[in-house]
This record gives C-alpha cells, structure tokens and sequence, in this order.
C-alpha cells in the first residue's frame, strides 16, 4: 500500500501546475500590499485560529467501477478536499504567517520567497505563500485519502503538545519530542522490526535548534518519503518537498497551519469513508 | 547539469528556484525498491530547467483489490512462530531435564517443584562463585529467555500507538498527559484567581511527604521501555512540576500511580502488642540498641510521666542531654505526662543507653497511637535504627583513623 501512495503522491508531484494555476485564479480577498500601517497593527492584536467543519460538495467525480480508477479520478479533479476554501491572504496576514526573520539570518533557499524587508526584518511573500499552502494541503489530503500515515513533527516547545494534539485526535502520528539519529536511516535496530515509515511528514518547524535542521527532514529525504514543511526566512527550503514559507515561530501561526492541517485531514477521512475506498 | 547529482529536480514553482536534492542513497534498498516499480527519466523542459519524470511501471499487473498483510506485518508474525517453536522444544527440554533431576534426587518427579530443582541444583553442581547470578540455574525458559514483545503495529501496517515513531511512546505519552493535566490545573487556577476564590485553594496541594517517585527500574518496567537517566530526570522534573501546583490534589489519584510509599511495611511489623494488666493498665513492651547498649522498654497507660530506668527515675543520667533524647519520642508523640516507662537497659556508655532506650521507647509508644503520629514519629526519624558502630583499631595506626605522631627527622 505504501509504494502505492508514494506513487500517487509522485504522480500529483510532477503535475503541481494543475494546482497552483487553480490557486492562482482563487478571489484573493485582499492584497498585502494595500493594507495600511494602521491596519496591519490592528490585525496583530488579534491571533485566529481557524476551525472549518463544514466541506463544500465537490464536483462529481467521473463514474468510476474500480476502486483504482476512483483514485485516479481524484488526482484529476482540481480540488477535491475543497482547500481553496480553507485559507485566503486575510488570513494568512492575521495569523502573522509573513513575519519573518531579521535579514541577517535569511538562508539564500528562501530569497525567491521574500517580498521585502522592513526595518531589518524579512517580510515573506503571501502571494507565493498560498499557493504553496494550497499544493501542501492538497497532497496530505490526498495521501491520507489513500489510507497513508502522516507524521507531525514540531520542535518548539511552545506549541508542542498542541501538536501531539492534532495528531492524535485525527487519527495519526507524531513526533514532537528528540529526534534519536537513525529513527528512519536505522529504523529495523531502533525499532527490533522490519521499517514501518510514514507516508508523508510533516514539519510545523523543520529546525531542531535555532542553528540546525531538524535530523528528521534529512532523514526522510535520504530515504526519499515526502515532506511538508513550514519554512521560515532562516531554514533551509531545499529538502523540503513541498515548502510553505511563513512564520514558524509564533503561536498564532503555528495554530492557524495545524486548524488547516486538522480540516484537511479530517475531510480527507470523511471522503474516503464515503467514497468506500477504504 | 555539470556537478550536480542527475537525481536533482529543478522546482517547479515559477521556474525560479534553485535545485533541490534528493539525498539519494543509490545502493540504498529502498531506492532500488523505488527503481523497480517506477520509470525515471530526467528531461530539459523548454524553460531552462529539469524536470524529473516518475512513472509507476506496474500498471499492465493486475491490482489486488486491497493488500491484506504489510511486509511489517509478515516479518513480525514469521519472527513470533520462530520464537514460539524455540520456547516450545525449550520447555520441553526443561520439564524432561526436572525428571532426570527428581530421579538423581531420589525424589517423585511428579511433586518435583521448582524450590526442588533449585535446591538440587545447588547440592549437585556447588559454586564458589560471588555474585548470584554467575551460579549455574535451571528455570522455567519463559524467565530466562527475553519476552517478545506483541506486534506494535496492525495488519495494515498501522502502529497502533500514535507515538509509534518516537521509539519511547508509553514514556512520551505519559510525558504528554502530564502536561495536559497541568495546563488543566494552571486553567482552574487561573480561573480561581479572577472569580477571587483564592482561599478555597487552600489545602489542595498534593502532599508529597509519605511517598517518593518510582524509581527508573520500576518506570523502565512499568513502560516496558528502555528509559534512560537523562529521560527519567525529565519525567521527575515534571512530575514535580505538576505535584507542587497548589491545585495538586486534584490529581492525586495520577500522582500516586508515579509514586511508592515510603516503608510502611517495616512499620506495621513492629508495632508492640498491648497486654492489659491486673487493674486495667495497658503495656507494652519494645526493645532499642545504639552502640553496644540494649535496652527493654516496658511502656504503661495511663500513667503520670514516671520513669524507672535500672531502678533510678530520670536521674539515671546525669547529663541534659541524655535526659532530653529519651523525652524526644514522647514529645513528639504528645504523651508526655501521660505514660509511665519501666526500663531495663545495659552495657556501654551514657550516649548508648540513651539512644537505645529512645529506639525502644518509640518502638513501644506505637502500640498506643494514631496512623498520622506514627508517621510523623518516622519522619522525626524516631524509629530508624542508628546502624553506626565502634569502628575498629587498625594495626600501625593509633586508632580507627588516628596516625601515630611522625617527624621527618
């Protein structure tokens, strides 16, 4: 099952302009760029976090008799789990997610995502943001249609057993806590059984200090199972799969990915339940 | 192209962004796993950049319509029957083995039990040997050979626990528990705070004072995980966090599934009987050592503080001091004036006999008072024996410890 998914998220992996040309056309609310310095102080006062519970009805999937073709119907739908709908710029701007870091931290990975820089603090571009967003909620919702296993990892302290949280309460996986070296690269001694991996990880953060990358993301890109990642203007983007620049450090962000991350997952399970693909 | 791995891919968001490497292990088993079922191909597209092309190669097979078992799954179940046919014959091997033992013993091998084999054992094949577990044994295999553990995961390949990839899930999700109940605590007390109730918290924190934490063997086999110092200091700390909130108590049923009571069983068996005399007078009698000095305490109540120590009241000793740590127990127990002492002590000196007969007066005063006093007598260390004796002289030394006087020259 697993190298099914893997294969299916690899399919969705090489066709990405189907979903960022669908994003691109997504009624942007409102654009950064307008908002006046008056509005901007408003909206850091007030952190949201998002809770969707209600899922739009996608269009019908062509008719299908096989379980396979099913799957392979919805990997040709434009947006199956409904994710445009879950986040616009609004809200990416109210949860702080284009906050970055001080200038002299900025890793050379993430200067294409960076708008500009504002008394020595680096702004990250939501335009370029959402897209990603959408792409990375779309590719979990589509491994865990499939039946695959997420992993949520964060290493900060602040947010983390909110993480363990989520993870729980979906039904799926985390690791939140020291990462042991070889928890993927030697997993049959660490585990005393044959390597079970995720089918696709999760990084709210992808620095384990705020000097290193998290040994994680090294380690499922070595042994190639995809990622998702929050990165920062100080992380490095490049082994993350499918990067999402933002803010990784405030609560207010960090709740905001994991409300789309709980949505995602949630209508993604309540699909394949209805769709009997399970 | 030129330096760069040909598994490089080019992003493909706008075209712009650098090269993204997949740390690509060639030789690795899973990649040529990955290789077998896919077709790669690497292509320039018209932009510029690279394009990595995968494509499943298994689609002429024909699809199962689901797979039952994981790989995981197989193994682990292959493992399991290994290890139950090994721990068969073993068994076998063993009950064989304890009838051939019985017939060399003289003994019935059907009532040969395993106080028997053990006894036999030690007869037939004597050792030297210091340490216990260097001497040879014969058990029953299940306590020698390591458990197996039940399979982690389902059918599906799905661990069961959602801590799974932690490799320390029973410890990290205690870890997490603890955390919720705390941030509870903080919540309730924070609520507190604003509705000004500050006086009902009085009183509701955990006493932690007849109990300690587990200590790391206990939490290692009550996790079945492999835990180590640096984790179990992490466990206590917050632990210790969550038992010192003033709200503590709350949780007091949690706090005590992590916490032993401190030697309460030494207390119960030396708790004195009372005997009732002719007139209604209860005694009891215990006996205290320190030093060399022994003493037998005979404890009477009700009585008026009187004390007959060889035959003389207090003034048996002649110092405060004395006099004052024979009271101790009797203070602190709140029956001063209220019990008489009958006391027959011998050998060594004033600080010996003194602290003999405070030992055996705590020790008989148990008989006559509450579960909490008892408590508090063994937090007061009243009822721990001071194990310190005379340490001997040593030849070439003056004393125990003292040199004799050296000059150089």
């Amino acid at each position: 099952m697993a190298a099914s998914i893997r294969r299916a998220v690899l399919k969705a992996c090489s066709v990405p302009a189907n979903v960022s040309i669908l994003c691109r056309e997504h009624q942007l609310t409102c654009s950064v760029r307008s908002l006046s310095a008056s509005q901007r102080w408003m909206s850091r006062v007030s952190p949201i976090c998002h809770q969707q519970d209600s899922m739009p009805e996608p269009t019908p999937l062509p008719v299908a008799d096989t379980r396979e073709a099913t799957l392979n119907a919805t990997l040709q739908h434009e947006d199956y789990f409904g994710v445009k709908d879950l986040a616009n710029l609004r809200d990416l701007f109210n949860a702080r997610v284009h906050l970055g870091h001080n200038s002299g931290l900025r890793h050379p990975s993430m200067s294409p995502y960076i708008f500009g820089s504002r008394q020595g603090c680096d702004m990250i571009d939501l335009d370029q943001t959402l897209p990603l967003l959408c792409q990375a909620l779309n590719v979990t919702g589509h491994v865990v249609y499939r039946g695959g296993m997420l992993l949520f990892l964060s290493r900060q302290t602040q947010v983390l057993p909110w993480v363990e949280r989520l993870a729980r309460e979906v039904g799926e996986y985390s690791h939140c806590r020291p990462w042991r070296t070889g928890t993927f690269t030697n997993a049959s001694s660490l585990f005393g059984t044959l390597p079970i991996y995720p089918e696709l990880c999760i990084f709210l953060g992808t620095q384990d200090t705020v000097f290193e990358t998290h040994r994680g993301v090294i380690e499922a890109s070595k042994l190639l199972i995809p990622t998702v990642g929050v990165v920062d203007t100080n992380c490095d983007a490049e082994p993350i799969t499918y990067p999402v620049p933002g803010n990784d450090d405030s609560p207010a962000a960090l709740h905001f990915y994991m409300g789309l991350f709980r949505s995602v997952v949630l209508r993604a399970k309540a699909r394949r339940k209805a769709d009997g693909v399970e | 192209m030129a330096g760069i791995s040909p598994w490089a891919v080019k992003t493909v968001h706008k075209g712009t962004v650098s090269s993204r490497r997949l740390f690509v292990i060639f030789a690795h088993k899973r990649f040529l796993e990955f290789r077998a079922q896919n077709v790669v191909r690497l292509s320039s597209a018209p932009d510029g950049n690279d394009r990595l092309h995968i494509a499943p190669v298994t689609q002429n097979k024909p699809t199962a319509k689901a797979v039952t078992i994981s790989k995981a799954m197989r193994a682990y179940m292959e493992q399991a029957r290994a290890y139950d046919d090994k721990m068969k014959s073993e068994v076998a091997d063993f009950e064989i083995g304890k009838r051939h033992l019985a017939n060399i013993m003289g003994e019935d091998p059907d009532s040969f039990t395993q106080e028997d084999v053990d006894r036999a054992i030690e007869y037939l094949l004597p050792s030297g040997l210091y340490d216990k577990k260097a001497r040879p044994v014969m058990k029953d295999p299940y306590e020698i050979f390591p458990k197996k553990k039940a399979a982690q995961f389902g059918l599906d390949g799905r661990p069961y626990h959602w801590m799974y990839f932690t490799i320390l899930p029973n410890y990290y999700s205690a870890l997490y528990e603890i955390t919720w109940k705390l941030e509870a605590l903080k919540d309730l007390e924070d609520q507190m705070r604003a509705e000004n109730r500050q006086d009902e918290m009085e009183g509701q924190s955990f006493n932690t004072a007849s109990s300690e934490w587990v200590s790391l063997q206990a939490l290692k086999t009550k996790m079945v995980e492999n835990i180590k110092e640096k984790e179990y200091k992490h466990f206590v700390t917050l632990m210790e966090r969550l038992a010192s909130h003033p709200l503590s108590a709350r949780e007091k049923d949690f706090i005590m599934e992590w916490r032993v009571l401190l030697q309460s069983e030494e207390l119960q068996s030396a708790v004195p009987e009372v005997e009732v005399e002719e007139g209604g007078r209860m005694c009891a009698t215990a006996s205290g050592t320190r030093k060399s000095s022994n003493a037998i305490v005979k404890v009477y109540m009700p009585g008026s503080g009187k004390f007959n120590i060889n035959g003389k009241d207090l003034t048996y000793f002649s110092q405060n001091l004395y006099r004052e740590t024979l009271l101790l127990p009797l203070v602190v127990s709140g029956l001063l004036g209220k019990v008489d002492a009958e006391v027959d002590v011998e050998l060594g000196g004033p600080t010996g006999q003194a602290g003999a007969i405070r030992l055996g007066l705590s020790r008989a005063l148990l008989a006559f008072v509450e579960e909490d006093v008892k408590e508090k007598m063994r937090l007061t260390g009243l009822l721990t024996k001071d194990p310190r004796k005379r340490e001997r002289k040593k030849p070439g030394q003056q004393g125990a410890r003292r040199k004799f006087t050296w000059k150089k020259r």
